[in-house]
């Protein structure tokens, strides 16, 4: 009987002593980036103007007058000169967390704090002063692909942390890892001048931000929101139109009309009433990327398939808007992989990727002739006018003289630095 | 032609000399197979091996054994194994000793035990160490032949790397994940010496 005890006693010491050598262990080495946050206050303080910086993670574009507007993905605006477009000149940087989209209208610039919309007087560019800050205005800034950002700060940058995690197996080890985010360069859009004395800056086919007159619209993930900007320096915000569906993704205004691209379509909507568009008409498409542009008979889709974009379409679709409530396909016109476009009376450039900028003589859309190819570059988004084309690439901005459409070539260049 | 015959006979004469020494060597070659229960905090899981060993002076076996390791990963630990039978007889206690390598050999089904939406191309299996000690009893006839039992303590580590997407604060960059692996187990074994 005692050996029995001992024996039992014995044995169940060992179980417990010996349970920890029988844990299925793992060790897991990984990297991930952790945000760095600031405060709110922080960052309206660091918002101002500051010497110029090489460009690195280009974005967005605009133009206004003699100046370009360049995003830098999350970091602020790059403020070119290209009075003399054979030679523009990075003249200042505009600090702004979080930025990816902007417009200008006078002497104001509108662009994206990450969640809040900031306006900023660029009467002189290099010595720019933020006028206000409306909070909230994009909340699908906060949370992109798994990752929730803390909205009572903001992110001023990403640090990379290589981590070593030990636990024991249960199941399956350890964490899904990893977020992914969209892609979020692209052009500002296209707007028209607005009441006397106050114009509107000239944007591109990507952006989320678009301005007429003296409202300016922002689409974000499902929904498009109306700002009064009559006062510009003191945008007000009017309301939000819900969309039926997400994955919106770009807006250009023309004329009195909104078109907005989402990953599935094209909408159409009535701006004659400034403070309530209206839908007139949608076209659908393959799930793709589709940045659109447009003139007053028929809209340019671009769609493109890649890791972001999903879908397997890489085209140019002409689509015919006579009938603006019933916009049907005129034509497909194959391309290798088409982001941004743009529109200069009857030539249509098309940012086709690796292939370079393509410009087309669109005088019939159903059969558009391909003059040039501007190569040697990776393009994303163009703005066309006044026999300037302004591109930006991945490896810098350029500039194209189309005088000689069938002879447009590159007069000048800002190269981005590699970081 | 006498040559010819004498060549021959040679031939045949070495060839049966061969033969019986080869015979004289081969009784002290001992082969082994066994099923495994292997016990741990994952699951539970199956190894099947076989072994060939040769028997020293005083109860002491070595021998070279594989086997095929269900347990979490599938793979292949090859070994090198040792063995010290206490006393006489058919029925013994002994103790056993194995270490080696583990040889990863995973089933579509392991690759899905790390799965993840970010993964970007192929996951690669690296092979590990294996160890096992434990003691055991013999249940032979007469001819040292028949059934034995094992219980004992059994680790396996492997490896799995992959290159993952992330996102970097501007876009998506590719790192590489790494994972080891380390299995600590206890087996339950029996098996049948030939």
């Amino acid at each position: 009987m005692r050996h029995t005890l001992t024996g039992s006693i014995i044995f169940l010491a060992m179980s417990m002593f010996l349970n920890s050598c029988f844990k299925d262990r793992f060790t897991e080495h990984y990297t991930f980036y952790r945000p760095v946050y600031m405060t709110k206050a922080e960052v309206r303080a660091s918002a101002r103007s500051s010497a110029p910086l090489a460009v690195s993670h280009p974005g967005k574009l605009f133009i206004k007058g003699n100046y370009i507007f360049l995003n830098e993905v999350d970091k602020g605006i790059h403020i070119i000169d290209f009075s003399i477009p054979s030679s523009p000149k990075n003249i200042a940087f505009i600090k702004i967390p979080g930025c990816v989209d902007m417009a200008v209208r006078g002497n104001f610039l509108y662009a994206d704090c990450y969640t809040d919309l900031v306006t900023i007087d660029i009467s002189d560019p290099t010595k720019a002063v933020v006028k206000q800050f409306i909070e909230g205005v994009f909340p699908h800034r906060a949370y992109a692909s798994g990752f929730r950002a803390d909205t009572s700060l903001i992110i001023t940058a990403w640090k990379r942390v290589d981590t070593v995690v030990r636990s024991t197996v249960s199941g399956s080890p350890a964490s899904w890892g990893g977020v992914l985010m969209a892609d979020t360069r692209g052009l500002s859009s296209f707007s028209a001048a607005s009441s006397p004395g106050v114009t509107n800056g000239t944007g591109g086919s990507m952006a989320r931000f678009g301005l007429m007159e003296d409202r300016l619209y922002t689409v974000s993930w499902n929904d498009l929101k109306v700002f009064n900007t009559s006062n510009p320096s003191l945008p007000s915000f009017i309301k939000t139109l819900q969309f039926d569906q997400g994955d919106i993704e770009t807006i250009f205004p023309y004329k009195d009309r909104l078109f907005i691209g989402s990953q599935s379509g094209m909408f159409i909507y009535d701006a004659s009433n400034r403070d309530n568009p209206v839908k007139l008409g949608q076209f659908t498409h393959a799930r793709a990327c589709d940045p659109v542009v447009a003139d007053d008979t028929h809209a340019y889709v671009t769609l493109r398939s890649n890791s972001r974009c999903t879908g397997f379409t890489n085209q140019l679709d002409v689509i015919d808007i006579n009938t603006l409530s019933k916009p049907k396909l005129l034509k497909t016109y194959s391309l290798t992989e088409p982001a941004g476009l743009s529109k200069d009376g009857n030539l249509l450039f098309i940012c086709d990727g690796k292939d370079g900028l393509k410009i087309y003589d669109a005088t019939r859309p159903d059969n558009l002739i391909r003059l040039q190819t501007v190569g040697g570059m990776e393009t994303y988004d163009v703005i066309a006018f006044n026999k300037i084309a302004v591109t930006v690439a991945t490896d810098g901005l350029y500039i194209i003289d189309y005088s000689v459409p069938a002879q447009a070539k590159v007069t000048g260049k800002i190269t981005m630095e590699k970081s | 032609m006498h040559r010819f015959i004498f060549l021959i006979a040679c031939l045949v004469y070495s060839q049966s000399g061969l033969q019986a020494q080869e015979q004289a060597t081969a009784k002290k070659i001992q082969v082994t197979g066994a099923v495994s229960l292997m016990n741990g905090s994952s699951e539970v899981g199956a190894q099947l091996s076989a072994q060939a060993g040769i028997e020293l002076s005083k109860g002491w076996n070595v021998g070279l054994g594989s086997a095929i390791d269900y347990y979490y990963f599938r793979s292949v630990p090859v070994y090198v194994e040792v063995k010290k039978h206490f006393g006489n007889g058919p029925r013994r206690l002994f103790a056993f000793a194995a270490t080696g390598v583990n040889l990863a050999w995973p089933t579509d089904e392991d690759q899905m035990k790390i799965s993840r939406w970010n993964i970007i191309g192929e996951q690669n299996f690296r092979s590990g160490m294996y160890a096992d000690i434990g003691i055991g009893y013999t249940l032979y006839n007469r001819h040292q032949r028949g059934l034995f039992t094992g219980l004992g303590y059994s680790v396996k580590t492997i490896s799995e790397s992959h290159i993952e997407q992330v996102w970097n604060g501007l876009t998506t960059s590719q790192t590489e994940r790494k994972t080891d692996f380390t299995f600590s187990r206890v087996l339950i074994r029996i098996g049948y010496k030939f």
